[in-house]
């Protein structure tokens, strides 16, 4: 049987989901945010970190569309929800040097909208939801 | 099409935020990542009942809702994870940033948490949630309904939806729900279950859910 539609996870998820919010472990930091199509922040996401081996972080966007979280080093999976999105976004985080299967499939000159650039002793990774720098998300 | 797209129009705010160029396919086996495992340590069985969290009982329809998850082997998930929310009987939201014109409702919050039985079972106690109108357009009203959460066995299975209610006439208008094929939708739509209605109690409907995963082979004839 095909999988349950999903649908928004709509403006007021803070009432469910902030009781799992965390800002990771580990000796990396990621900072970032979230710019819609009009270039605008999106202050109403929440974004999942799933990384290898189990390892869960669930962080928000603040009133900047603004997130950070710390991680060890590692290639993320994200999930990212948000009203106006019917269903979840796929993508992820590489580290300076790392490389995998999946970012291979990737064209080439969008690769960079995967990649966490090093700034200040920390990691900068930022989603594009639309335009030229779009970031690439994943169909699973 | 079981799944909506990004970009459906007539629901306005995915126009600026649907992704608009092609995604990359994932093949399963290179996207499947484990994820976290939650017990009872942090899912307590008082969670589950949105009744219950305050000194006075909540205004509104008491109801009961549970159901099975299932994997797409209609196999039970056992140990899922299940998130709620939802706003109070007169259409509010316990949220700083809802200004809807109706009164909060002191006793009741509109969250709660449990974890599937072995068999894929899970109940909440809540009262009936309500209408509410929304900026979408002329005179939108979203139609009742509670979101769900799951965490099933990996990050495939991860699933945000929503729960609607029978014969809600809202339903043929709300662009949200008319996003995905009509037998995607009536699938969002709980039953009315007298089996799971208390009597003098709570009205109960079922709402089961299929997250992805599991062997997706046909049931034998």
């Amino acid at each position: 049987m095909d999988a349950t539609a999903s649908q928004t996870v709509g403006p007021f998820f803070r009432i469910g989901l902030s009781w799992l919010n965390g800002t990771g472990t580990g000796s990396a930091t990621v900072r970032g945010r979230v710019i819609d199509g009009l270039g605008q922040p999106v202050p109403d996401a929440v974004l999942e970190i799933w990384q290898p081996g189990g390892g869960f972080c669930r962080v928000p966007t603040d009133k900047d569309g603004a997130f950070c979280f710390a991680t060890s080093r590692g290639t993320l999976t994200v999930l990212i929800f948000m009203r106006g999105l019917l269903r979840h976004l796929m993508t992820r985080i590489y580290f300076p040097g790392e490389s995998d299967a999946a970012l291979g499939l990737v064209p080439a000159d969008r690769r960079h909208t995967l990649l966490a650039r090093e700034i200040d002793g920390e990691f900068v990774w930022n989603v594009v939801l639309q335009g030229d720098d779009e970031t690439v998300f994943f169909d699973f | 099409m079981s799944q909506p797209p990004y970009l459906h129009p007539p629901y306005v705010s995915s126009r600026t935020r649907a992704p608009l160029k092609p995604l990359v396919l994932l093949p399963r086996a290179e996207a499947n990542l484990k994820g976290p495992v939650f017990g009872h340590e942090s899912v307590r069985p008082s969670d589950s009942d949105l009744t219950k969290q305050h000194t006075g009982a909540p205004i509104g329809e008491r109801i009961a809702v549970g159901g099975r998850v299932l994997d797409e082997g209609c196999k039970p998930v056992r140990g899922a994870l299940i998130e709620l929310w939802q706003c109070n009987a007169a259409g509010r939201y316990a949220h700083e940033r809802d200004n809807h014109d109706a009164p909060l409702d002191p006793n009741f919050s509109g969250c709660g948490r449990t974890l599937t039985d072995a068999d894929g079972n899970y109940t909440f106690h809540t009262i009936k949630p309500a209408a509410y109108p929304w900026g979408n357009h002329e005179n939108a009203w979203r139609p009742a309904h509670i979101h769900y959460s799951l965490f099933g066995q990996g990050i495939l299975s991860r699933l945000v939806t929503q729960m609607y209610f029978p014969g809600d006439p809202l339903l043929a208008y709300d662009p949200i729900y008319q996003s995905t094929d009509e037998a995607s939708r009536d699938r969002l739509v709980a039953h009315f279950d007298l089996a799971r209605t208390t009597p003098e109690f709570a009205l109960g409907y079922r709402f089961d859910i299929v997250l992805r995963g599991g062997d997706a082979t046909p049931m034998e004839r």
